[in-house]
């Protein structure tokens, strides 16, 4: 009896609901009917976490979709637990992740055996370029010195990075391509890094463009972009593709869903996640924190990140062979 | 805004109000076993995106004072830590509060506290940019040896049988291993189960053995446990005279704490540890540590509270954050599109004053609610413990799984609560177990960094004079109880052979 009469209620509460939204006229299918759970596999307050949650706050306050959107953290092993948790959930579309590259770089090293074709990308909601820097007055004014450096004394350069992410996977990248090689340390987050640098227990390392104006005050000079062509906002740094290295990379922030979430389902998030990137707010939080605001469909999305694996894939073989070496050492 | 106008806004209804109801809901949290400052941090966070940025940073800082000092109340009454960083203060405080003083051992712990909190104060006003200049300074190498230096603490506190303190630690070590190993970036010891590549996070670990064995310890034991304790309060404020004899333990362990909070991945739990072992080791009767010690309730209570301002030193000067609350603050800042670093002293002081101000009222406030607070809590002495056990439980339980929300870490805290009541009937020390739990990886992934940047040379160890000289005093450290032992031994056998 009291069954009924909740979901009775439940029932009553429901049409309630969408009531308005139907007159509104903004959502022809009955997707969502209740929270959308989204998993973000870092620690709050991270740059991928406060666009999550940026988003997610403009979509709930705007109501861009009949139902709240449920912000939840993962972080543990580096995001794999929360990237699992989203291919282990139901594709009902009442799941989805929001995350970074790692999601190219974790199988890359191994520690995960599913790649972004295991999921559906929803889209790209931000980008970041990346480069390289140096303590301003440290020995390396230009990314010449440090090639030529690098030739001479080959992996005697320091780089602080992150293991396992772009901070490491990049710089491999551009070593590769530009035919040196450096020194890894691990090091951790951004401001880790940026410590290390301080500290002159490491002379480079990679940094974001939104890191780089950030770290600027700290003595912290630029002196390679991965970006396809000059940042606006670092018009006097070099792009690697100038200094010979054909590496082009950027960070990006992108929302997926379980494997055969319906597409009608993804449309609509899609939909509200780039309704929700056009508002004015959002437009102003954006560039506060440096984050370009280029939204890439799913389809578009997963060819580009098809056309990056094999690159990053060819890394983590090299990082991989590294470390077994070491073991058998 | 200057330091004195961010005062005077604290003054006010509003800002007032916000600071008293984050020390408020941190006192609480803190009491509540499971439920860390983090997490309601955590759950806050998404809160503040629509306060100014005052009160955001207001509100947040008052939460993080006021979680780090509600933990000595369950410690105290229940020899439960109600944070992580209070276990140390379960030992003395529970045993005195069983004596028949729980006013006595909670006035001492609170204000320790407060000392603790004033001092870091004071440091992280005076001294923030010189004290960052020297953290920044320190290399993987020097890090490394501060932290062997707390690792070999680890002889010294382990009561009775050193080699049973000795086991703990490495216990403590091995359990922190599986999981992604944080220098090569590849799992390790996880064996095929996808569960442990998350590893054994410190929190489920830490409330299982520390809370959920005292349950099933006192659940075997609640007639018995009822009568024990006549609760008198006692002895709830403090004297001027306690100040004087505990003035110096103050110091020592408030600078103690201070400097262990600026350290990265190190934290309030490690920072008591080790001003209640320096205490131990330093005190004329090191033999009532463990019985219900006064000076090892001062030495936890100012430690745990000092981390707090060390702790904001870094985030302030560099933006750089040491732990979960600190990258909470720090993702707080962004989102209100401040950037945290040197440049916030410049372009926002309003918003570093309000910290400063907010640290120092919120421990003055977290004082005053406590003394108060004190006398309801103790009555909880008196409620039968059948009534506060389950609850105890449930909070532990939506701890655990509210750190990452995955259930695996309920089981983990189930297992290691079970492993700590089979280690509590072999009378195996605790505390070296968390140590080793907490500094294994950092000391590891700073060797393992430093051996990265010298191409696998061990020499910056003994070329480098600060990591010299702390692995030295580690050594003493390791060497000093041995020879303590022998000196009292020694005159007692010539003695008997004439």
């Amino acid at each position: 009896m009291t069954k009924i009469t909740r979901r009775q209620a439940l029932t009553i509460a429901a049409t309630a609901g969408a009531i308005p939204l139907a007159f509104n006229g903004a959502f022809a299918a009955d997707y969502p009917e209740k929270p959308v759970r989204m998993i973000v596999p870092i620690a709050p307050g991270g740059q991928t976490d406060v666009v999550a949650r940026l988003l997610q706050i403009n979509i709930d306050k705007r109501k861009l979709l009949p139902q709240p959107i449920v912000v939840v953290n993962n972080a543990a092993a580096g995001g794999t637990t929360g990237t699992r948790q989203v291919k282990d959930s139901e594709a009902d579309g009442y799941t989805i992740g929001v995350f970074h590259m790692g999601l190219l770089t974790a199988p890359a090293m191994g520690v995960v055996d599913y790649d972004h074709s295991s999921f559906e990308m929803i889209g790209q909601v931000g980008r970041t370029q990346v480069g390289m820097g140096a303590l301003a007055d440290g020995r390396f004014k230009s990314i010449q010195d440090v090639l030529a450096e690098a030739k001479a004394k080959p992996a005697t350069i320091t780089v602080a990075m992150n293991i396992g992410l772009l901070p490491h996977f990049v710089p491999l990248m551009f070593e590769q391509s530009a035919g040196v090689r450096f020194r890894y340390v691990q090091s951790g987050g951004g401001a880790v890094r940026l410590k290390s640098l301080l500290g002159r227990h490491t002379e480079l390392s990679l940094f974001s463009g939104p890191e780089f104006l950030l770290f600027r005050s700290q003595g912290i000079r630029p002196l390679v972009m991965f970006s396809g062509t000059r940042s606006p906002e670092l018009p006097d740094v070099p792009t690697a593709k100038e200094v010979g290295a054909n590496t082009v990379f950027e960070e990006r922030v992108i929302a997926f869903a379980p494997k055969g979430t319906p597409k009608a389902h993804i449309d609509v998030m899609a939909a509200a996640l780039r309704q929700a990137m056009d508002d004015p707010e959002i437009i102003e939080r954006y560039q506060g924190l440096g984050i370009d605001r280029v939204f890439i469909d799913g389809t578009t999305l997963k060819k580009l990140l098809d056309e990056l694996k094999d690159p990053i894939t060819k890394v983590g073989d090299v990082v991989r062979k590294a470390t077994t070496d070491q073991d058998k050492k | 805004m200057t330091l004195a106008e961010a005062f005077v806004h604290l003054l006010t209804p509003n800002g007032f109000g916000i600071m008293l109801v984050g020390v408020a809901l941190g006192i609480s949290v803190g009491v509540l076993p499971g439920i860390t400052a983090g997490m309601l941090m955590a759950l806050t966070l998404p809160f503040t995106f629509h306060m100014s940025s005052v009160d955001a940073v207001s509100l947040l800082t008052a939460m993080f004072v006021g979680g780090v000092s509600g933990g000595l109340i369950t410690a105290t009454l229940m020899r439960i830590p109600g944070e992580p960083n209070a276990i140390m203060t379960c030992l003395d405080g529970y045993q005195l509060a069983r004596r028949g003083y729980p006013g006595r051992a909670l006035g001492l712990g609170n204000s320790s506290s407060l000392v603790g909190g004033i001092l870091s104060w004071a440091a992280l006003v005076l001294l923030a940019p010189p004290l960052a200049s020297i953290a920044v300074s320190f290399g993987p190498f020097e890090n490394f040896a501060v932290i062997v230096m707390a690792l070999i603490l680890i002889s010294s506190l382990s009561e009775g049988s050193f080699l049973k303190g000795l086991s703990a630690g490495l216990l403590g070590m091995l359990v922190s291993y599986p999981g992604i190993d944080e220098s090569s970036g590849i799992m390790r010891l996880t064996f095929g189960i996808t569960a442990f590549e998350g590893g054994f996070n410190n929190l489920p670990v830490i409330l299982g053995m520390f809370a959920i064995s005292q349950v099933v310890a006192d659940a075997l034991n609640i007639e018995g446990q009822a009568s024990a304790i006549r609760a008198t309060m006692r002895g709830v404020f403090v004297s001027v005279r306690d100040y004087i004899v505990h003035g110096w333990n103050m110091l020592r362990s408030s600078l103690i704490g201070i400097w262990i909070g600026i350290l990265p991945g190190v934290g309030a739990t490690v920072a008591s540890i080790v001003a209640y072992t320096t205490a131990k080791n330093l005190s004329r009767k090191p033999e009532e540590f463990g019985t219900g010690s006064e000076e090892a309730i001062v030495a936890a209570e100012s430690a745990n509270n000092a981390t707090t301002g060390g702790t904001l030193i870094p985030i302030l000067t560099l933006g750089i954050p040491g732990g979960l609350t600190d990258s909470i603050l720090l993702g707080a800042l962004v989102i209100h599109n401040l950037q945290p670093g040197p440049l916030l002293f410049k372009n926002n002081p309003e918003i570093v004053n309000t910290i400063f101000a907010t640290h120092l009222v919120a421990h003055v406030a977290m004082f005053v609610l406590m003394t108060f607070g004190i006398a309801v809590f103790a009555r909880l002495m008196q409620v039968p413990r059948a009534f506060i056990l389950p609850i105890v439980i449930v909070f532990s339980v939506l701890g655990a799984y509210g750190l990452n929300n995955r259930p695996f870490d309920i089981w983990v805290m189930l297992v290691f609560g079970l492993l700590g009541v089979l280690l509590e009937l072999a009378r195996v020390p605790l505390a070296p177990f968390v140590v080793g739990l907490v500094l294994a990886p950092v000391a590891e992934s700073e060797l393992r960094a430093g051996l990265m940047a010298s191409a696998g040379s061990f020499m910056p160890l003994i070329e480098r004079p600060v990591a010299c000289s702390m692995l030295v005093i580690a050594t003493i450290l390791f060497v000093w109880p041995f020879v303590r032992v022998w000196r009292r031994l020694a005159p007692a056998s010539r003695n008997q052979t004439p």
